[in-house]
């Protein structure tokens, strides 16, 4: 019991000296394992003790109540699964893009506020409402978040939740699509490896329903084989003058494919392509990421961004906007994602043997996927601050070229010279680096860095290219599985105006819904190709906002349950990262609607543009394109505000109401039954 | 026809490598059919187990048929 207290008592010291050398170190370099130990210490302690508190005090999780697992199972989806097992399984399907894309990005303030709010974001927030969801969810025969919204707080919040959830995905297909397309454009060597992944897919897919049914770990090992030689392949097709001028597109021709594979894998059937990408990304992304964790542990490397840099105040180049509120939406997934709560409310909660066993995988699992964000932190961190914003601004800014781009980054205070640029590009197998905003090249450099001193030199090309096509995968995969969710939902709206609309297996309705799906994302993606400034600096934060307000209706249901389980004392456990996160969210939104900033303010940048037409140094075809999508983002981000809003209110009404006993504080769960496994 | 490494799969039960396996499966969520049609067997004696192409089927909808099942 002693020895067990000293044991805390030391992971949280190992914490707290780590966070003191991040806070006090001045210097050039700091290394990585300070970063690494202050953040898996904090999780150790923030899981032990606050979890613990969750678990046993405001949930109160009872291991004499049979899960749904168990009263329901059916061997399909309700199906008791062992907790480490459910955890693997969990985190691989929370654990996606998001967390290695923004806090690449945020590194733009420095490496510190980023790692500071991954820590404690979910520490005291994230985690906190994956378990929450999770946990009422399980209570509730796995329902998904808009049902409990629905039942717990009303039709109107549950119909608000599912359009905020709808539009939601739109934006996020959008600007992850838009991620891979700024790091294939000009890439033969990334196109060639991506487009080989819909032929192998489509052979795994034949290979585990028509050949050999049934045996599909062993399609998979076939199709991760036949990945690897792709990526290999790849090096000789970007290599020769004849097949290479055949895969290097332009960012607009990468888009529109993209567009058309997102179109044509909604309506094929799952089992062809659809299913055996999503196993292929599941381990790779799995693999890739152990991988990463043992890179940095081996290498521990130095890292060479500032712990703080100017850019905090509003100025930066890879988006716009001051630290606070941006570097909280900026990284979203990592330390609080609303998407997760849509997981944990789906599977997960169908499959738990225990109801402790939600503490392990709802909290646990959102830690984890927290400190993959801190280790893509990590990844851009080691970077030259030079080379970072080389990769990371957009082209217009850096002026097009190396020489123009080392002046341009000089005037920022950061020495990095053309040869550098030009190097490392020649170095990864790329004619060029500049101007590939959205965190996917810079994160694979960073992971071709670490992986290439730990696993075998000169292998650098080979290894930022492995990194490219694990990222690539899993985006597209999130693209084609999202267009098919994305079309359920908008069928099941649309099922409410004109019923036949909403019939799934009608195929008109079918090929008509993943049209309008894929035309919504498909518009913001051109949208932010052609923005000159960099479509990052507007798609990233409405994506942030979004999600970040998807949380904010999450925390509400959250509240709710907390309050009619007549646990109203515990609230602040939800009330409080609902405040913080409307705060930020919400003068994120504002300041992106109305700031005077051209950069930042969506609407002052719309008159700029009319000015420059006026003035004739912008087409008018152009112009008026660039007014119309400034508006209309500024009119979507108002309406994520307004919905959220909504939710707050009517979410607040209901506490009132129980809580001066107007009404009575009734939990809808599924009634108690007694489990009967063993101890 | 049995799914690999399920309860009675290629490599034998019990083994390492088809312990491994399985958790494999159950990690990316993958098909178990020698699973579902053992939970028939035990708990629905009377019901038909479904072919393994019919419960594929069946599969593939409850898995890409509602809601998100990954993130961002």
């Amino acid at each position: 019991m002693l020895l067990k207290r000293m044991g805390w008592l030391l992971v949280a010291l190992a914490a707290a000296v780590a966070w003191g050398v991040l806070a006090l170190h001045r210097g050039e370099t700091i290394n990585a394992a300070w970063l690494v130990l202050a953040a898996a210490g904090s999780y150790l302690i923030g899981y032990r003790f606050y979890s613990r508190f969750l678990a046993n005090r405001v949930l109160v999780l009872n291991d004499r109540r049979a899960t749904p697992a168990e009263r329901l199972a059916n061997g399909r989806d309700f199906v008791p699964t062992s907790r480490w097992v459910l955890f693997g399984h969990h985190f691989a399907a929370i654990a996606g893009a998001g967390p290695l894309v923004g806090p690449v990005l945020a590194a733009q303030f420095g490496y510190l506020p980023g790692t500071i709010w991954l820590v404690f974001g979910v520490i005291l927030g994230g985690a906190v409402q994956d378990f929450i969801i999770l946990f009422g969810s399980m209570r509730r025969d796995g329902k998904s978040l808009g049902q409990m919204a629905k039942e717990e707080t009303g039709p109107i919040t549950g119909l608000l939740a599912m359009v905020a959830v709808l539009a939601i995905m739109v934006i996020l297909l959008a600007v992850l699509a838009l991620v891979v397309v700024n790091a294939l454009k000009d890439s033969p060597w990334g196109v060639f490896t991506i487009l080989c992944t819909i032929p192998i897919a489509i052979l795994m897919g034949f290979w585990m329903k028509v050949w050999r049914p049934g045996r599909t770990l062993e399609a998979s090992a076939a199709g991760v084989a036949l990945l690897l030689v792709a990526l290999v392949g790849g090096r000789y097709v970007a290599a020769s003058a004849t097949l290479a001028p055949y895969f290097t597109y332009s960012g607009l021709t990468i888009a529109y494919g993209i567009i058309a594979y997102g179109f044509i894998a909604s309506v094929m059937p799952v089992w062809m392509l659809l299913c055996p990408r999503d196993y292929l990304s599941t381990f790779m992304k799995i693999g890739t990421i152990l991988l990463l964790a043992l890179g940095i542990v081996l290498v521990l490397p130095p890292l060479k961004l500032p712990a703080v840099t100017q850019f905090i105040d509003g100025t930066g180049p890879v988006f716009a906007g001051k630290l606070f509120p941006f570097a909280f939406i900026t990284i979203a997934c990592g330390a609080i994602s609303g998407f997760h709560a849509l997981v944990a409310s789906g599977t997960t909660p169908k499959m738990l043997i225990r109801e402790t066993d939600a503490r392990l995988i709802g909290y646990g699992g959102m830690l984890m996927e927290s400190f993959v964000a801190v280790m893509a932190l990590c990844a851009a961190a080691l970077l030259d601050p030079g080379i970072y914003f080389a990769i990371n601004a957009p082209l217009t800014t850096l002026g097009g070229n190396v020489h123009s781009a080392a002046e341009v980054i000089r005037g920022w205070g950061f020495t990095v010279t053309p040869e550098q640029i030009d190097g490392l590009a020649a170095s990864v197998g790329e004619k060029s680096l500049l101007g590939r905003t959205g965190g996917a090249p810079s994160l694979a450099v960073g992971m071709a860095h670490i992986f290439s001193s730990a696993f075998g030199q000169g292998l650098m090309a080979l290894w930022y290219h492995f990194a490219i096509m694990f990222e690539a995968l899993f985006i597209l995969t999130t693209v084609d599985t999202g267009t098919r969710v994305g079309r359920f939902m908008l069928q099941e709206l649309a099922g409410q105006i004109w019923r036949p609309l909403g019939r799934t297996s009608w195929y008109p309705s079918t090929v008509l819904a993943s049209a309008a799906v894929v035309g919504g994302w498909g518009y913001f993606l051109v949208q932010g190709v052609l923005d000159p400034l960099g479509g990052i600096n507007s798609l990233w934060p409405l994506f942030g906002i979004s999600n970040q307000l998807l949380a904010s209706v999450a925390l509400c249901v959250g509240t709710t349950l907390i309050i009619k389980s007549g646990k109203a004392r515990y609230v602040w456990v939800t009330l409080l990262p609902l405040a913080w996160l409307l705060a930020a969210t919400l003068t994120a939104g504002w300041q992106k609607v109305f700031a005077d900033d051209p950069r930042l303010g969506f609407l002052s940048h719309a008159s700029l543009v009319a000015e420059q037409v006026r003035t004739g140094a912008t087409g008018a075809a152009v112009g008026t394109r660039l007014i119309f999508n400034d508006r209309l983002d500024a009119v979507v981000t108002i309406t994520f505000m307004v919905i959220t809003i909504l939710v707050l209110i009517s979410s607040a009404r209901e506490w009132v109401l129980i809580l001066t006993r107007r009404k009575p504080a009734q939990a809808r769960e599924a009634p108690f039954v007694e489990t009967a496994y063993a101890g | 026809m049995p799914g690999d490494g399920g309860a009675a799969g290629q490599w034998g039960s019990g083994s390492v490598v088809a312990r491994l396996a399985c958790v494999l499966r159950q990690v990316a969520g993958m098909p178990d059919y020698a699973g579902y049609a053992e939970h028939l067997r035990r708990c629905h004696p009377e019901a038909s187990v479904p072919s393994e192409s019919d419960y594929y089927a069946v599969y593939l909808r409850n898995r890409y048929g509602d809601g998100p099942t990954r993130c961002c």
